[in-house]
């Protein structure tokens, strides 16, 4: 069974996630901090992480950073409502962090299971280079 | 701490006096001077039921005993005022029960009113704390203070002959805002006569030790981000010293704490000339820039001081105003309104734009709405909570910003999940070593885009990891 690994601080969107990636097939991990999914990914790998930009103490794109670095078999989506203002500029910083699909908030089943398709498929294309 | 609080000090939930039924359908206050029997039985009832609010408290004076009254809001409610004239006196009940002291006594008094009774305060106090609670009384019925214009506040005497005088006080918001600032000023002289009390050194030591620390002052220049243009135009010139421990003190930190009050207006003196200073060379070097220096509410606060800064301002060329932004600091939650636009209206007119820095959790954001400012902001260089909740706060200031139409900043972003949060909650200007670092002059104008500041070299660094 394919492992996916959900990482953000808002619980409610923490089992969203982790009831859509079920639904997918996936065995779930969720954790609320970029800090706990780096020690998360080091006990186990995963095939796919979902990542949050907006965090507390370390902010999606840093996480997506660290987690590229290390894991470079992973594949990213980077996720985010853009905050009160719906700020998606944030979002697009994820790619450079080196996540293979975004994903805005807020997004039904399909919208999700497209993401993890296509990140799963585009990570698979990725040239190794382009790892920052 | 809201108005209330900042005046009369917290009321507690006591237990208030129990209410005894509906009463006779009119006030006194309608009746007064009416000499027939219906009004004699009503005031009869009424003087019976005074006594009883009154029986354990022989020491009640003229102008303790007030009556609020909801006749003028009823018609508010139209024909649906028998459906929710029970809820309306509930949320009247509360508002003045939550305000009251244990001290302090009320009933409810006919159909529409309330008899108040302060234990403590004097009649200026008391017309006041009648006059608050009767603006929240409104605001809380009908959705705005403006509404308070409704509401009646009367202060009751009682003649010779026993009858009452049901005094009307008239503007409530105008009886507030005297208050407001009688307040301001007692305040600043009590903070005068403790600081007087501490003080120990004469004129001369305290001219010297200004001399001398003024000597030891330097000066930092922190990069502020404008979100919407993705670009560096304005710098905060921050005043630095090296402390005892050999660690740098930013901001008003430079002055010791002994030190005596004095010492801030003259920073703020220093600070201004040296903007003057910068500005010139700016517009030698052909280096168009915003640059920002704090004046502390304490420099405004007294007459004197205040209008030595103002002149000081006044010296400086208006071609070079015209890039001067002012940031005023040390606003207190519950600063009178009027006091903040009177302060306010004083700088604004000395410069190109006035931000006006807020504590975190600060509350009377109609206050900041009031004046000419341009923006209102927050310090997180020393957050005292976990950045969650400085998340919360962010967007919470944010709204209520946007709601008096204020543009937001955030000083001190120390973290690059502080910055990301900062940009979602929605603020317009931030800064902090994770936006751009502080330099020792002021540099040109420049564009930083979004990736420059979060992919930064040091930034990217895994030592944490």
């Amino acid at each position: 069974m394919k492992r996916l690994l959900v990482v953000d601080d808002d619980a409610m969107v923490r089992a969203t996630v982790r009831q859509m990636a079920e639904d997918e097939g996936f065995s779930v991990v969720a954790v609320t901090s970029g800090k706990a999914a780096r020690e998360a990914c080091r006990r186990a790998p995963f095939d796919v992480a979902v990542v949050d930009v907006i965090m507390p103490d370390e902010d999606g794109i840093r996480t997506m950073t660290l987690l590229r670095r290390e894991h470079s078999d992973l594949a990213l989506i980077g996720m985010s409502g853009g905050g009160r203002t719906g700020n998606f500029e944030l979002l697009k910083l994820s790619e450079r962090a080196g996540a293979d699909v975004l994903l805005r908030k807020p997004f039904d089943h399909g919208a999700f299971a497209e993401a993890v398709r296509n990140a799963v498929l585009g990570h698979r294309n990725r040239p190794k280079d382009t790892v920052p | 701490m809201n108005i209330f609080d900042r005046l009369f000090g917290q009321g507690k939930s006591t237990k208030p006096y129990p209410t005894q039924g509906r009463e006779s359908s009119a006030s006194p206050s309608d009746d007064e001077g009416a000499g027939d029997s219906a009004f004699e039985a009503k005031q009869d009832e009424f003087l019976h039921r005074l006594r009883n609010v009154l029986s354990d408290r022989g020491d009640v004076i003229s102008g303790r005993l007030h009556m609020i009254g909801l006749e003028k809001v009823k018609p508010s409610f139209g024909a649906r005022w028998p459906q929710v004239a029970d809820k309306a006196h509930e949320i009247a009940k509360l508002a003045i029960e939550r305000r009251l002291n244990p001290t302090d006594l009320y009933t409810r008094f006919g159909d529409l009113s309330y008899l108040l009774v302060f234990g403590n305060l004097g009649r200026a106090d008391a017309q006041v704390k009648c006059a608050l609670i009767a603006r929240e009384i409104a605001e809380k019925l009908l959705g705005t203070q403006a509404a308070a214009k409704l509401m009646q506040v009367s202060c009751v005497s009682m003649k010779e002959n026993g009858r009452l005088i049901f005094e009307d006080l008239g503007d409530l918001d105008a009886l507030v805002r005297e208050f407001e600032t009688r307040w301001a000023e007692q305040k600043a002289v009590e903070n005068d006569v403790q600081r007087a009390a501490l003080q120990w050194v004469t004129e001369e030591d305290m001219e010297r030790s200004w001399e001398v620390l003024a000597k030891q002052i330097g000066y930092i220049y922190r990069p502020m981000w404008t979100v919407r243009s993705q670009a560096v135009t304005t710098y905060h010139c921050l005043p630095t010293r090296s402390g005892e421990d050999g660690g740098m003190l930013v901001g008003y930190d430079v002055i010791p704490r002994d030190a005596p009050p004095r010492f801030i207006p003259r920073l703020d003196g220093l600070l201004l000339r040296k903007a003057a200073q910068e500005l010139t060379w700016l517009r030698n070097a052909d280096k168009p820039l915003l640059l920002a220096i704090p004046v502390h509410f304490e420099t405004l606060a007294r007459t004197r001081s205040r209008v030595a800064y103002i002149n000081d301002c006044h010296d400086i060329p208006e071609e070079l105003r015209r890039y001067l932004v002012l940031e005023l600091v040390g606003v207190e939650d519950g600063i009178p309104s009027g006091r903040l636009m009177e302060l306010t209206s004083a700088l604004c007119a000395e410069c190109r734009a006035l931000l006006i820095r807020l504590p975190i959790g600060f509350t009377d954001f109609d206050a900041v709405g009031k004046t000419q400012a341009t923006a209102c902001g927050l310090a997180v260089d020393e957050p005292t909570m976990a950045e969650a909740l400085l998340f919360k706060e962010f967007n919470r200031f944010c709204e209520e910003a946007e709601r008096v139409h204020k543009q937001k900043y955030v000083h001190g972003l120390s973290s690059p999940s502080l910055l990301t949060a900062a940009l979602g909650a929605g603020f317009d200007y931030v800064d902090g070593e994770t936006v751009a670092s502080v330099t020792e002059q002021p540099e040109a104008a420049h564009r930083l885009g979004l990736e420059g500041i979060f992919f930064r070299p040091e930034s990217t660094t895994e030592n944490e990891a």
